[in-house]
């Protein structure tokens, strides 16, 4: 097992990319959300945040682990 | 006032004096409106309180015992339900000051339970607006009993204080991101986030559906765990566990924290010197899969809440605190495969998570990496993303956790120390924290009066 001796705990140093409001506004739209550009302005940071997040996720390697299922993962670890 | 000080202070003294006949239901329940009442609203702990019911349930208890029939160890037990839950008769009003007024029709499942179980409903608590993470300002936080100036945490901020302070014997609380322990954490008392899907859900608020979890707080893990066995539908009996035959793993990425507060981190390390000399097996594991663990959270939670308050935010979106709001509205920007990412990863810390465990009882750190605070960070700024750094994890993964008290910080506040299990081992985590309380004691603020 390797150790995190860095302690940070936040995303990974994959560099974040400053979405514009268009964009966010477009995002939301898209999932069913209607934004005008000034409250799309204010969640923009936010959602660039999300982004560099789970592009740091994307590096990780995490072998055939499944995106459904018991959330602790395999069922031989129940007691 | 007919309590005895010993039977305010466990559900288990309570019923002795029941038994014994020191105490009665009817004269309990009173005293805990009396202590309510001295208290509120500068504790802002309550959003409604229902005496006539709960006296009602009081004579119906009284006759039952007459009878010579006890339904259980909450047999006429004052309680609290946090105010995202059912209760029958009464509104649910979600920390919000926009919502229907209308009494629910039906308990909730859990609330059935706890009210057939024997318990007497005192009424519902305050709790941050829908349980994400922000007081709507007005309705307000719930302050903190150890200090009013400071939050009591949150989301179920309300319950912790009440039973803190000793309005109620216990009380039902909420967790999709460390929204029982956190407060437990900052009010000194038990709170038990049990294992995903232990406890039902319908009547309910959701959140994030695959991260809630419904848990009590308590003043001690035997009163929780009796008020869990009800919740549950399972019975639990915990046996605490001798210091000696314990062995904790101690997260490092958590214990040596850089966002950790130094008197946190001191009086978790003293905690676990006590443990130490009294016998338990420490040792300090690494899992650095939990660097992802913040993000990922947020990625599962954020999408999911929009989803669940689609509806209001679209008609009505100004009825939301401004900094829900902006989380809601963030949800709706994250793309699908971010979600899915962070699901997987989820199974993917479970597997790092247990194979830390090994053959220890329980993985423990610090529950929050300070004390309360004067306000509740919203989840999406880096203090929140860090105040739910420890506990997250385990609202990812679905393991059971829970915090108890292990010291006081140099102001004067409660500090938690966190301990987690293996699924499904939620009797066998309260077993090693009734052990750990065995060691570390109980805890009550200044202000604590005896119900």
């Amino acid at each position: 097992m390797t150790g995190n001796t860095d302690g940070n705990q936040g995303s990974e140093s994959t560099s974040r990319a400053d979405l514009d409001a268009t964009v966010v506004q477009a995002m939301a739209t898209s999932a069913g959300l209607r934004l005008d550009a000034r409250r799309a302005a204010l969640i923009a940071p936010f959602v660039s945040d999300a982004l560099a997040a789970d592009a740091a996720l994307a590096q990780l390697d995490m072998g055939d682990s499944a995106s459904a299922g018991a959330p602790w993962g395999r069922d031989e670890h129940d007691t | 006032m007919s309590t005895t000080p010993e039977a305010s202070d466990s559900i288990a003294a309570l019923q002795r004096a029941y038994e014994s006949g020191t105490a009665e239901p009817h004269a309990v329940t009173q005293t805990a409106f009396r202590a309510i009442d001295a208290q509120e609203p500068a504790l802002n702990a309550w959003t409604a309180r229902d005496e006539t019911g709960a006296l009602a349930a009081c004579a119906d208890r009284e006759r039952e015992r007459d009878l010579g029939y006890v339904r259980g160890p909450l047999h006429a037990v004052p309680i609290a339900i946090k105010d995202l839950m059912h209760v029958r008769g009464l509104a649910t009003t979600y920390g919000s000051p926009v919502h229907d007024n209308a009494p629910a029709p039906e308990d909730a499942r859990l609330v059935r339970r706890l009210r057939d179980a024997g318990a007497i409903l005192l009424g519902k608590t305050n709790c941050l607006e829908y349980g994400y993470g922000i007081a709507h300002p007005d309705v307000g936080q719930t302050h903190n009993p150890w200090n009013p100036q400071r939050t009591a945490g949150g989301s179920s901020g309300g319950s912790a204080a009440a039973v803190a302070v000793g309005q109620a014997w216990g009380a039902t609380g909420t967790d999709s991101g460390g929204s029982i322990r956190i407060p437990a954490a900052y009010c000194g008392i038990v709170g038990v986030k049990p294992t995903y899907g232990l406890v039902p859900l319908d009547g309910v608020q959701p959140l994030s559906w695959s991260l809630d979890h419904a848990g009590p707080l308590a003043r001690s893990c035997a009163d929780a765990a009796v008020l869990l066995s009800a919740m549950a539908a399972r019975s639990m009996q915990p046996v605490p566990r001798k210091p000696r035959d314990l062995k904790l793993a101690v997260i490092r990425e958590h214990a040596e924290d850089p966002d950790l507060e130094p008197e946190v981190g001191r009086v978790l390390e003293s905690a676990l010197d006590a443990l130490a000399s009294a016998g338990a097996t420490i040792v300090r594991v690494s899992i650095s899969a939990l660097r992802h663990a913040d993000d990922a959270l947020m990625n599962v939670i954020a999408p999911e809440a929009s989803v669940v308050h689609a509806g209001r935010l679209e008609r009505a979106p100004e009825s939301f605190a401004e900094d829900t709001r902006k989380q809601l509205e963030t949800g709706f920007a994250i793309p699908a495969v971010a979600h899915v990412r962070a699901q997987r990863y989820r199974r993917y810390l479970g597997e790092r998570l247990l194979a830390a465990l090994g053959d220890a009882d329980a993985l423990v750190g610090p529950t929050v990496p300070w004390t309360a605070r004067e306000w509740n960070p919203p989840l999406d700024d880096p203090t929140g993303a860090a105040e739910m750094r420890y506990i997250g994890p385990y609202n990812l993964t679905g393991l059971p956790a829970l915090s108890l008290p292990c010291g006081l910080a140099g102001d004067g506040l409660p500090i938690g120390l966190q301990a987690a299990g293996r699924p499904h081992g939620d009797d066998a985590l309260l077993s090693v924290a009734a052990g750990l309380e065995g060691v570390f004691g109980t805890f009550r603020p200044p202000r604590f009066t005896t119900a």
